[in-house]
């Protein structure tokens, strides 16, 4: 289960507050308007912002004073994804050590995974030689391979267009049944959070709700996303 | 003739990768956010070659002969004054790779050596070698520190050069100020097309 426990975080003058519980295994979409402080909130879960005051905690275990690379959990960015001058493989090797010294069997694992999210065979290519749908499975296959229990998201699929948007959820949605991963999802598309997730975390106005069903929380819109969803 | 040409090739080379290892350790400080690496390696402007040399004179001196401290000596002093052009030169472009690729290197837990050997030595390596191209050829072209302290045997090529002139053999001086120029084109060329052999994405 992740813990937010009267976490506050600070940056400036923005403030953004969360006090509230997600399952382990759950998959919420974080949804609010531009500038609500979405990415920052999951820039804080990742470890790369500290919190103001208050606790993360993942299954108990208070993570403050864990690295990024050390958390539980992985992450995927709007962009910059993948190290362009390594191969394909070598993107999804650095998964497995930050050494790159794969035993042959973590090779055949970086092999599988890339067949298994349709990229068989371009484990040699670098990124510059892959469309966008191809970089998105790429850094799939890499969240795959390290199989940790959490899963953030921000944005990464924004930039893909519509279909192909789709078919990449439906690949995250697949990938997270695999690996039993809580996913934090960061949209600005209500229909991606339909699409994907069955609880949403809404931010607005300095604060980070308590995850709520999807399907209620657009039946129903509080103030503050009614007004985003100009509806 | 020859003997001066590879103590200068010799010279410019240790210099150069010395003031590109400093520079990458500062730039590196600088981005960690240790404002004082900057400062660090602005410090070499405020004094002359010659000026710094002969402070290193003084306090190696006693320690060893002066003609066996020469060439050391200009190692140590061209690097340091070749390090405020490589910091302006890498700084802007460290500042790049850690904007775009800090945060995927952080989450993947790639630190210390393997972050240098995989993210920032590759990602940097068309100003390093442009760097330290520019490095050597300013080592290799030094008339400072060397003509101060260095005895017979110890000449590089420009000191070399400085001699035959004074000495009137002109067409001597031209040959090697000739081979000079030779040298320092090629010397910055290779490490010019080594950084950019291994910048390929």
């Amino acid at each position: 289960m992740l813990t937010l426990d009267n976490l506050l975080l600070v940056q400036d003058d923005f403030r953004l507050s969360a006090n509230w519980s997600l399952p382990a295994g759950a998959r919420a979409a974080v949804i609010g308007p531009s500038g609500a402080g979405k990415s920052t909130f999951l820039m804080a879960l990742a470890g790369f912002l500290q919190p103001a005051s208050g606790r993360i905690l993942w299954q108990g275990r208070e993570l403050a004073q864990v690295a990024p690379g050390d958390r539980p959990l992985s992450i995927l960015f709007q962009d910059q994804n993948l190290f362009p001058h390594l191969t394909v493989a070598q993107n999804l090797g650095l998964g497995l050590r930050p050494d790159l010294r794969l035993s042959p069997e973590q090779h055949r694992q970086v092999a599988s995974v890339l067949d298994r999210v349709g990229l068989g065979g371009m484990g040699a290519r670098k990124p510059a030689q892959l469309s966008g749908g191809q970089l998105g499975r790429a850094a799939l296959a890499r969240v795959l391979l390290r199989a940790r229990p959490m899963l953030l998201l921000d944005e990464p699929f924004a930039a893909l267009g519509p279909a192909l948007k789709a078919e990449m959820l439906d690949l995250l949605a697949e990938v997270a049944g695999e690996t039993g991963a809580t996913v934090l999802m960061v949209t600005h598309d209500p229909a991606d959070a339909r699409r994907f997730a069955e609880m949403s975390v809404l931010v607005a106005d300095g604060v980070a709700a308590a995850p709520v069903p999807t399907a209620a929380l657009f039946a129903d819109p509080p103030p503050a996303l009614r007004a985003y969803l100009g509806s | 003739m020859f003997e001066a040409a590879v103590r200068s090739l010799v010279v410019a080379v240790i210099s150069a990768l010395l003031a590109m290892a400093g520079a990458l350790a500062l730039v590196q400080a600088r981005v960690a956010g240790h404002r004082w690496a900057e400062l660090a390696g602005m410090l070499p402007l405020t004094a002359s070659g010659l000026v710094m040399g002969t402070g290193m004179f003084l306090i190696v001196h006693p320690l060893a002969p002066v003609e066996r401290l020469a060439l050391p000596v200009t190692v140590l002093v061209n690097a340091a004054l070749s390090l405020p052009y490589l910091v302006r030169l890498l700084l802007p472009q460290a500042r790049q790779v850690q904007a775009d690729y800090g945060r995927l290197a952080e989450s993947l837990g790639l630190r210390g050596v393997q972050r240098l050997r995989r993210v920032v030595l590759p990602r940097l390596a068309r100003p390093l070698g442009f760097g330290t191209g520019l490095a050597a050829a300013l080592s290799m072209g030094d008339l400072g520190v060397i003509a101060l302290f260095a005895g017979e045997r110890q000449a590089t090529l420009p000191l070399m050069v400085q001699r035959l002139a004074g000495a009137y053999r002109m067409e001597a001086a031209g040959a090697a100020a000739l081979l000079l120029v030779a040298l320092s084109f090629a010397l910055f060329w290779a490490f010019d097309r080594l950084g950019a052999r291994h910048a390929d994405a």
